[in-house]
C-alpha cells in the first residue's frame, strides 16, 4: 500500500496488485478493510471493474451462443468420433528418422541409377565411336593372339610339359583347331 | 456396490426404472447435451483455432466417456474434463513445433462472427453495436496474451471456476496460476486502457 493525505491517511493507497487480487476474489481481509473506508481506492476499483465486467459479460454470452450454435452443426454421437492418435515425441523422431533414411535410400538407388545410365551411355558412346568397331584393329589383335596361342602350343609340346601330365595330344588336337580356325574376339 | 460421485443426477428413467441414479458420465448423450458446449468455447478461445477446437472437444468427451470408471469425484465433471481438455491442448501444441506450415490464421477465430451471436432482445442498437465491440475487443485481447495466461483467464472468468479448480485443471501450483492470472488481468487492463 503506498501513503496518502486523506480523510484515511492513517492507511495507505492499494496497490493494482491488491486491486486486481480484489478482482480475483483472493483479496486479504485487511485489503477488504481498506476498500470498506478508502473512497479513492473503492472508485478506482469500480471503474476498472465495471468496465472489465461488462467486457467479460459480453463475451461470454457471445461466445457461449456462439459455440451453443456450432456445437449444434456436430455430430452428437461422439461414438462415432475416432480418436485422434496421440502424437507422442517419440513417435514424431521415429517417423522423422524413418522419413530420413527413406529419402537417403532414394537419393542413392537415384544415384546408382544415374550411374548406370551414365556408364551405358558411356558405352554407347565407346561403341559408337569411330575407333570402336576398327577393321585394322581387329586384324591386327587377332593376329597377335593367334600368335600368342601358338606360342602356348608349342610350349606345351615339349617334353617338360609331359612330365607334369598335360596331354600334348588334345593340346595338339586344340591346337590344330585354333590355327585352323581364327579365335573369335569379338562378334 | 458401486458408489456415486457428487456429481451424479437423479434422472427421469423409463420402464419403471424411475429415479435410479445415474452418474452424468454414464449417459454420453447427457454429457454431450451438458458440457460440449463449454468445452468447444474454451478450447477454441485458449487455442484460437476453432477447427481444431472441435476435434479436440470430441477427442475430450470420447476420453472422458471411456475413462468413466476412473473418474473418483474428487472434482466435479466439469473441472474434469476441462484438465482433460488442456492435456489435450499441449499434446497438440507440442507437436505443433514440427509444423513449419502453420496455418494458424487460416483458421482463426473470426471474432465478428462470435459478436453477432450478442443477444437482440432487450436492447437498443445502440447498445448492440457496444456489445458487438467489447466482444471484438476482449476477444483481441485474449489473443495477444500467452497460452497459459489465456487458459487460466478464460477458466476463471468465463468458466467460473476457483484457484484450486484452476490449478488441478492446469496440474500447476496454486500460487502458479495467480501469477498467471495476476499477468493476464495486467495484461488486460493496460490494453482496455482502463487503470485501477
Amino acid at each position: 500500500m503506498t501513503p496518502h493525505n486523506s480523510d484515511v491517511s492513517h492507511l495507505s493507497h492499494l496497490s493494482e496488485d491488491e486491486l486486481d487480487e480484489v478482482l480475483l476474489g483472493i483479496a486479504a481481509p485487511e485489503v477488504s478493510a481498506h476498500l470498506a473506508v478508502c473512497a479513492p481506492c473503492t472508485e478506482r476499483l469500480t471503474i476498472f471493474q465495471t468496465e472489465l465486467q461488462a467486457q467479460i459479460s459480453a463475451f461470454n454470452q457471445a461466445s457461449l451462443a456462439w459455440s451453443e450454435a456450432r456445437s449444434n452443426t456436430i455430430s452428437r454421437d461422439i461414438r462415432q468420433h475416432k480418436a485422434t492418435p496421440r502424437l507422442t515425441l517419440p513417435a514424431v523422431w521415429s517417423g522423422a528418422a524413418a522419413l530420413v533414411l527413406a529419402a537417403t535410400f532414394a537419393l542413392h538407388t537415384s544415384f546408382q541409377h544415374a550411374a548406370g545410365s551414365l556408364d551405358a551411355a558411356n558405352s554407347a558412346a565407346t561403341l559408337s565411336s569411330p575407333d570402336a568397331v576398327h577393321p585394322e584393329h581387329d586384324q591386327h589383335e587377332l593376329a597377335s593372339d593367334n600368335a600368342m596361342l601358338a606360342a602356348i602350343d608349342s610350349e606345351m609340346g615339349t617334353p617338360q610339359a609331359a612330365q607334369f601330365g598335360i596331354f600334348q595330344n588334345t593340346n595338339a588336337a586344340i591346337s590344330t583347331q585354333q590355327t585352323d580356325a581364327p579365335v573369335q574376339v569379338r562378334d | 456396490m458401486r458408489t456415486y460421485p457428487s456429481s451424479c443426477v437423479a434422472l427421469e428413467w423409463p420402464l419403471g426404472t424411475e429415479g435410479r441414479v445415474i452418474s452424468e458420465l454414464d449417459d454420453i448423450d447427457l454429457l454431450v447435451k451438458t458440457y460440449r458446449a463449454r468445452l468447444l468455447r474454451f478450447v477454441t478461445f485458449s487455442t484460437g483455432d476453432p477447427d481444431l477446437a472441435e476435434t479436440i472437444t470430441q477427442d475430450c468427451l470420447l476420453k472422458a466417456y471411456n475413462a468413466r470408471e476412473s473418474f473418483r469425484g474428487d472434482s466435479s465433471i466439469n473441472t474434469w474434463l476441462t484438465s482433460i481438455a488442456v492435456n489435450l491442448i499441449r499434446d497438440h501444441q507440442r507437436t505443433q513445433k514440427f509444423k513449419f506450415w502453420k496455418q494458424a490464421k487460416a483458421t482463426a477465430v473470426d471474432v465478428t462472427d462470435v459478436a453477432s451471436f450478442i443477444a437482440t432482445d432487450h436492447s437498443s442498437q445502440e447498445q448492440q453495436l457496444i456489445a458487438k465491440e467489447q466482444v471484438a475487443r476482449l476477444s483481441g485481447i485474449i489473443e495477444t496474451i500467452s497460452q497459459n495466461q489465456r487458459t487460466v483467464f478464460l477458466m476463471k472468468f468465463s468458466d467460473e471456476m476457483d484457484l484450486a479448480d484452476i490449478s488441478e485443471a492446469m496440474g500447476m501450483p496454486i500460487n502458479t496460476v495467480k501469477t498467471h492470472l495476476h499477468r493476464a488481468l495486467k495484461a488486460v487492463r493496460s490494453q482496455l486502457g482502463a487503470q485501477p
